[in-house]
């Protein structure tokens, strides 16, 4: 009993390492664009703190029976322990400072510190502190020292050194403890395939998931969710094994396990607010869409619902553009949509040249046509690419060379 | 007696039949290349966009529309030398047949022309568009319509060659600071000749006045106007003094009733820019007014002379690239003096296609397998074709090419 006892304090000290860092998966969401809750571990956790579990040893009361005396802590496991105590008091610091910081921003831009959200906050730093860096990461940010520290993982082994994960002598546990749960699943996908085979059930295709529309984690956050390095090698394993999952017939049943591990190619947030046409005074409905880009150019476009199929383009008809490319980006959205001749059309474009204005108006129009045209269109539209932005930009000339790509003339001596 | 007249009711439907085919028989003689439709159609036995007149001077505003064909020999004489655009002559050869769009603006000139009054000043058409509209088109109409008339050509089927390709140029000996194309005006009137050669053989033409070449040539009064043609074709020397000749002689007989004479000029505008190609022996370069060409073909458009018209187009295009002044107005591109020159004068407009006219040159296209993708056939593509050239007869032509 006094055994089952110390090995349940045991889990308490060993596994409660700064508030269950390895689950706090909050962490990773804003840095990293993880939208899910991951619950990689499905093992209980306490959530004692590790001073706190030490106390608690300490403080034992004694038993009426004689305990056995305790066995000398190893060092490593007297390293872990240290660490953890320092990396919890240090994030208690960071988390204290933080919310002083919260409230002095708050005073200085004079909103209320209890309703400020993160991004007020970084609107509020970037306001202060602008910045000229080029990579975001190197601008001042203030953020929760959860989001800017990274996650350790908790001891992985208790006091008399017996690891707890039973892969851990694979020094990625984690992964390879992924790779069996996807295995795992794939089984159990096989059982219930033979069931279906023996029960005479048809398969469709919904059973199939369908994985366009989101693409697997890269490398780099991939080793961040699982809190290991991961090489190219076992990236690869990786891919292909849950490529496998994913290709069985009923991998549909699995969905969460797999989307875990994808991330969404969509943003569907800025999709999803189509616009609500407003109305002239004679009654025709009409949307504007402003600030539409290509390259250097801006266009805003107009929409009138019941139409004549004018076209106007900084006032003058579509003559504005004499290239036949140009013509036929602009006429795209609108034999896309099959609206040719039922709409009227005034875009003003500033900026830019011939490609870009003409780019530029056909992402505007197609924005402003979703208001007028239903949600299979819409999402039709979307795969079409009329609704994506087009980000290609002329490429910088690089220095010891005479254009982007263009090298000096090799000579051969 | 109920028989007899049964008899003859029913010769009388024979009769009527048989002129019927004879109609048809005419119809398809002028029509040499085209494959006719089926036997169904005997009363009208061409495509709703043919026009079964060939004649300009027959077309009317029911014709508006509708393709007629340029019988191959009068091409040969009328435009051996220029007066077809390049883009259009090569689909004629694609197409193996000149079948011209009978418009609006080529119609309301030979309207007028058929109601004007003669006896009056020579009036002055300008016709102008937009690039791609028509202009040289309307003109080679007008053109078939005064060779048809017996009318005297004067064609100058696109100006601006002389001053932006001269074939060659000299500074001209009798006249200072003067600069003389000569083997440009032996090329024109090569041309003149060729077009008027069945009336150069009237003997109504004949030369007003004594016309003093050099001390030992000389033209009397009283010779036919074909010697001071052979002249200037023959002795290079002086074939810019033949053109002045002529048509002074032209302006001269047109007034005296002897002939009516029609001046066509592409690109009239610029005879009153300011640059041409054309340099002095000293490299100078100079602007068409001293060149000796430009005279002539300025004079014969004022409005001394009476019994002839003359139509003149004005294009953007005349001018070199950099000098273009992004306008289709009359104003605009004659500038102040070539304006003061015109006034007074008849502007008439070309314009792009209306939905009329490119419905009937979808279907010609169609029939003539201009156009094969079968989606460009239909109502969607046709919609889509009309946006994307904008109705405008050149880009039509271009859009269409690949399809």
């Amino acid at each position: 009993m006094a055994t089952t006892m110390l090995h349940k304090h045991r889990v308490s000290v060993l596994f409660s390492f700064g508030r269950s860092l390895f689950v706090r998966l909050n962490v990773l969401q804003g840095e990293f664009g993880l939208h899910q809750k991951c619950s990689g571990y499905s093992r209980p956790i306490n959530t004692l703190s590790a001073s706190e579990a030490i106390a608690e040893i300490k403080n034992m009361p004694d038993e009426s029976r004689p305990m056995p005396a305790k066995k000398p802590i190893s060092k490593a496991m007297k390293a872990y322990l240290l660490q953890a105590k320092n990396y919890d008091e240090f994030m208690k610091k960071q988390n204290t400072e933080f919310q002083i910081g919260r409230r002095h921003l708050a005073n200085i831009m004079s909103m209320d510190a209890d309703t400020m959200s993160q991004e007020d906050i970084d609107q509020a730093i970037e306001f202060l502190f602008p910045s000229g860096l080029y990579e975001p990461r190197a601008r001042p940010m203030m953020k929760s020292p959860e989001l800017i520290f990274p996650p350790k993982k908790a001891a992985e082994f208790d006091e008399s050194g017996r690891p707890y994960h039973s892969l851990f002598y694979t020094m990625n546990p984690n992964f390879y403890g992924l790779l069996q749960d996807a295995v795992t699943e794939y089984i159990g996908l096989n059982k219930e395939e033979d069931n279906m085979i023996r029960k005479r059930i048809s398969f469709s295709s919904d059973m199939k998931i369908i994985l366009s529309g989101s693409d697997w984690l890269s490398q780099e956050k991939l080793s961040n969710l699982l809190i290991e390095q991961i090489d190219d090698a076992q990236y690869e394993q990786f891919k292909n094994v849950m490529l496998r999952l994913a290709e069985h017939p009923l991998s549909n049943k699995v969905k969460d396990f797999i989307m875990k591990y994808r991330y969404s190619l969509v943003n569907e947030a800025a999709l999803a607010e189509i616009p609500k046409p407003s109305y002239e005074k004679d009654g025709r409905a009409y949307v504007t869409f402003k600030g539409a880009r290509r390259k250097n150019a801006y266009a805003d476009v107009t929409v009138h619902m019941p139409g004549t199929g004018k076209f106007l383009i900084n006032d003058c008809d579509i003559e504005y553009f004499q290239d036949i490319q140009s013509r036929e980006q602009i006429t795209f959205p609108l034999i896309f949509t099959a609206l040719l001749g039922k709409v009227d059309v005034t875009a003003t474009a500033i900026q830019g040249g011939t490609t870009g204005q003409s780019g530029a108006v056909r992402y505007g129009l197609a924005m402003a046509l979703r208001s007028f045209v239903d949600d299979k269109m819409v999402e039709r539209m979307r795969l079409a690419g009329l609704l994506q932005v087009d980000w290609r930009t002329r490429e910088r000339k690089k220095p010891g060379q005479p254009g982007a790509r263009r090298k000096p003339t090799w000579k051969a001596r | 007696m109920i028989g007899k007249s049964v008899f003859r009711a029913l010769n009388g439907k024979q009769e009527v039949v048989k002129r019927c085919s004879k109609i048809v028989i005419r119809a398809s003689s002028t029509v040499p290349q085209m494959s006719l439709p089926s036997s169904s159609e005997n009363s009208n036995p061409l495509p709703f966009f043919r026009s079964i007149q060939n004649s300009p001077s027959l077309h009317a505003s029911n014709n508006s529309g509708q393709f007629y064909t340029i019988d191959p020999s009068i091409k040969k004489q009328l435009f051996l030398y220029g007066g077809i655009p390049k883009t259009f002559d090569e689909l004629c050869n694609t197409f193996k047949e000149t079948c011209m769009m009978i418009r609006e603006p080529a119609l309301e000139i030979m309207d007028y022309m058929k109601s004007t009054n003669f006896n009056n000043a020579a009036t002055r058409y300008c016709l102008y568009g937009k690039i791609g509209t028509g202009k040289s088109m309307t003109m080679a109409h007008v053109l078939h319509y005064g060779f048809e008339n017996s009318f005297v050509i004067v064609h100058v089927p696109w100006a601006p060659y002389w001053y932006k390709f001269p074939k060659e140029y000299s500074d001209c000996p009798t006249k200072e600071g003067m600069v003389d194309l000569p083997l440009d005006a032996v090329a024109w009137l090569i041309h003149f000749k060729n077009q008027n050669s069945h009336l150069l053989a009237d003997p109504n033409l004949s030369v007003c006045q004594d016309w003093e070449w050099s001390k030992r040539e000389i033209t009397k009064k009283g010779a036919p106007l074909a010697e001071i043609v052979e002249m200037g074709i023959n002795r290079v020397k002086y074939s810019t003094n033949c053109i002045e000749a002529l048509l002074q002689e032209l302006k001269q007989l047109s007034d005296l009733k002897r002939c009516k004479t029609i001046v066509v000029i592409d690109g009239f505008n610029i005879f009153f820019s300011d640059k041409t190609k054309i340099k002095t022996a000293a490299f100078e370069k100079i602007p068409p007014k001293r060149v000796t060409i430009t005279s002539p073909f300025v004079d014969i458009t004022k409005q001394d002379w009476s019994n002839g018209a003359v139509i003149v187009s004005v294009d953007d295009l005349a001018f070199f690239r950099k000098d273009q002044r992004n306008t289709h107005y009359p104003r605009g591109l004659l500038g102040p003096e070539g304006f003061e020159h015109l006034d007074p004068f008849i502007p008439i407009e070309t314009k792009n296609y209306s939905e009329k006219e490119f419905h009937y040159c979808i279907e010609y296209f169609l029939e003539r397998r201009w156009i094969i993708n079968p989606h460009a056939a239909s109502e969607e593509g046709r919609k889509e074709l009309a946006f994307i050239s904008n109705r405008n007869p050149f880009n039509l032509l271009k859009v269409t090419a690949p399809l």
